[in-house]
């Protein structure tokens, strides 16, 4: 099966129910995925298949043939930082880290909508990403501030459905 | 700097690396915390009871100041100068730079050897604990918080929402406030859940039924407001630098206040957490 | 290791269906299947994986002559961005909204919430108060059934051993509203779900969590139209229980509730 990783062009040779997230980090050795629950309830797996977010703990690599992923170690060249995490570094975004990976990931995907960093739309956006250490308070920040981080503008989700839901 | 106290995400590492930073007035980044060994670090005791900064930071701080005292004293003598301190990494006297920490360091260990300051929590005076018979004061001091909720109760889905939330807390000194304040926020988020959301279900056999994130539920950051801490700092003279314990301190006040909210908003107490949409509605439809 | 088959048409899928392999399971998004297979529930039993999610001829949106026609593998998402379900079906998009959180939206089918029939289903009230017809298909031919003909009993549907839902019709008149009651404000499974809808024909409503199958309040329906009572109605119409969600008191009561906030808003 080949698809891209972070840019890069890979090829796997495994069964085709195999997890994306066992073949992340197993298979190419990219560790930075997370598995905290095996059941697409945390966020911990979160990566990006052709921009959309998606939980890998969920996604059978037999569908990932041809698509392009991004995982939070394609978010910014080695040994650099963007402003999005440096921001989490910076107001305390992280504790623990476990959550981190899927969080930036999460976060990386709702700066790229393009929508306003409202504290209600970035807490709808990472929604599916729990967090038992931080309180989400310092997180939301961290989002708030690294808005500018990342922009290719693709359409945003949420605005026009409260336009829909008056008729 | 070596100790068994573990960093999970608290900031221990950050912590101790600043006390010891500030006792010998060198920069944070110099200082190295070693990963917790205990095949060849002395037991610091177990990283709980929200004892890490209070009482081995405290530690740390002493046993750096030690070592401070006794650097100082062998620049001024090899340096020829009185009065001599370290400040932001060099040592100084007479308001000129004479020696970055770094060389005298280097001097001291050459002429002496290795530079070893080990130290032992003593309980400040008047506190007595006897450890054998188990009495005494176990704790020198208290720490203390206060926190407010706001509710909105659904009479319709018997739902209980949090509209603001706020926590005060008075831990004596925050050492690193973005740190404390985490603390703070995530310890409140998680009595929140317990408010709101935490349920263990058993079966007749004692097996607990709902084992998975899909059926035992945290909140999400749909389920909290925007948090608002205010660290107050009333020093407790025998901590390090004012500090008193932090961790455990914000999990006590928000499932009561959330309860006293709710009383507030319905004027019946659900009297048992987590304050589920089912008991709101049994309070509810209860005599008063 | 569990064999799959990726289909690339809906021909090729039908191919397989017609081979009527024993313990033949369909995939699509896998936001259920999959954390089957992660917490090993059932792979015994599994004999042969249909993966359609390249199918697509299963994938759209479109209108047509006052119907909307829903591809089985419309994401949550699709159906959220769709203009088409946004102007002529809200509720939908609304619902979609509150399935899971992102990353759910964006692999979770409308088809597998139909063809999962977890009383449960999120989309499955709306489906059944819009009184949408469900088109399946395989290598015998297409039939469409009517939703509340398709959930027969607990997880049980009409779909036929060599059948695949294709697509979801619904005919759009009048105002379909909806209120999901769930455990936490995102990720979560519902307590208790209503869809009401008024039309032409009168007063359509639609329950979920109140009984072995989502399901049309008919009593409830007649109540609403003559000005009865709606909750002794809808009473007769449910038979909720206790699990670790919810019991079947509150379930019974916040339906009323919910039941009568609705009818009071169309």
């Amino acid at each position: 099966m080949k698809f891209t990783v972070n840019g890069e062009e890979r090829a796997v040779e495994v069964a085709p129910l195999k997890r994306l997230l066992d073949v992340l980090r197993d298979d190419l050795g990219l560790t930075g995925t997370k598995e905290g629950c095996g059941e697409g309830e945390c966020g911990a797996c979160s990566v990006l298949v052709d921009g959309e977010l998606v939980d890998s703990c969920l996604v059978p690599i037999c569908q990932v043939e041809g698509t392009q992923v991004l995982t939070v170690e394609g978010i910014a060249p080695s040994g650099q930082l963007t402003p999005l995490q440096r921001a989490f570094v910076e107001r305390g975004g992280a504790q623990c880290g476990i959550c981190t990976p899927g969080m930036v990931v999460a976060a990386h995907c709702f700066l790229a909508s393009g929508q306003p960093a409202t504290n209600e739309a970035v807490r709808e956006a990472i929604a599916g990403n729990l967090c038992r250490c931080t309180g989400y308070t310092k997180i939301v920040e961290a989002i708030q501030g690294g808005a500018g981080s990342a922009g290719d503008g693709r359409s945003p989700k949420g605005g026009a459905l409260e336009e829909a839901a008056r008729r | 700097m070596l100790s068994i106290s573990t960093d999970i995400g608290q900031g221990t590492i950050t912590a101790f690396a600043q006390m010891a930073a500030d006792a010998l007035g060198i920069p944070v980044d110099d200082v190295d915390v070693a990963d917790p060994d205990t095949s060849r670090m002395p037991d610091s005791g177990p990283t709980v009871a929200s004892r890490t900064i209070m009482v081995v930071g405290g530690t740390v701080t002493k046993a750096a100041q030690a070592m401070a005292r006794i650097l100082q004293s062998h620049a001024a003598e090899t340096l020829g100068a009185s009065n001599v301190e370290c400040v932001n990494g060099v040592f100084r006297a007479g308001g000129r730079a004479l020696a970055p920490f770094a060389a005298v360091a280097r001097r001291y260990l050459i002429e002496r050897g290795p530079l070893v300051c080990f130290e032992q929590y003593q309980h400040p005076p008047g506190i007595e604990w006897d450890d054998k018979a188990y009495r005494g004061d176990a704790y020198p001091c208290y720490a203390w918080a206060a926190c407010a909720v706001e509710v909105e109760v659904d009479l319709d889905t018997y739902e209980v929402s949090l509209l603001d939330v706020l926590q005060v807390a008075d831990a004596g000194k925050a050492v690193h406030p973005v740190l404390a304040e985490g603390q703070v926020e995530g310890g409140t988020v998680q009595a929140l859940g317990y408010a709101l959301l935490e349920e263990h279900f058993w079966s007749a056999k004692g097996q607990l039924l709902n084992t998975r994130m899909q059926n035992y539920l945290i909140p999400t950051a749909l389920d909290v407001p925007v948090l608002r801490t205010l660290l107050l700092e009333n020093p407790y003279p025998s901590g390090p630098y004012g500090a008193k314990g932090l961790g455990e301190l914000p999990m006590d006040g928000p499932a009561p206040a959330v309860a006293a909210a709710v009383l507030h908003a319905i004027g019946r107490l659900v009297p048992e957490l987590p304050l589920s949409p089912d008991r709101v509605m049994r309070a509810l439809e209860s005599a008063p | 290791m569990i064999s799959v088959t990726s289909a690339r048409s809906l021909q090729e899928a039908f191919d397989v269906l017609a081979r009527r392999m024993p313990g033949l399971r369909v995939l699509a998004g896998g936001t259920d299947f999959m954390v089957a297979v992660n917490a090993r529930i059932g792979l015994e039993r599994i004999g042969h994986v249909l993966d359609i999610w390249r199918v697509p001829e299963l994938r759209g949106v479109t209108w047509h002559d006052g119907t909307l026609r829903i591809g089985a593998l419309t994401t949550y998402t699709d159906l959220m961005r769709s203009a088409l379900i946004r102007e002529r079906l809200p509720a939908l998009a609304l619902v979609s909204r509150e399935v899971g959180a992102w990353a759910i939206q964006n692999r979770g089918t409308i088809g597998g919430n139909v063809c999962n029939a977890s009383p449960a289903g999120d989309t499955l009230p709306l489906l059944l108060a819009a009184e949408a017809r469900l088109v399946l298909g395989g290598p015998r031919g297409e039939r469409a059934v009517a939703a509340d003909q398709f959930f027969l009993a607990y997880r049980k549907t009409a779909l036929g051993a060599d059948e695949l839902l294709l697509r979801i019709e619904v005919p759009v008149s009048g105002r379909l509203i909806h209120r999901k009651v769930g455990t936490r404000k995102a990720q979560s499974v519902s307590r208790v779900i209503l869809a009401a809808c008024r039309g032409p024909a009168g007063v359509r409503i639609g329950a979920g969590c109140v009984a072995p199958i989502p399901l049309r309040c008919r009593h409830a329906e007649a109540a609403a139209g003559s000005g009865g009572d709606v909750r002794a109605a809808l009473e007769r119409d449910i038979a909720p229980i206790d699990d670790v969600r919810a019991t079947a008191l509150y379930r019974s009561r916040v339906a009323g509730n919910v039941l009568v906030r609705l009818l009071e808003a169309l």
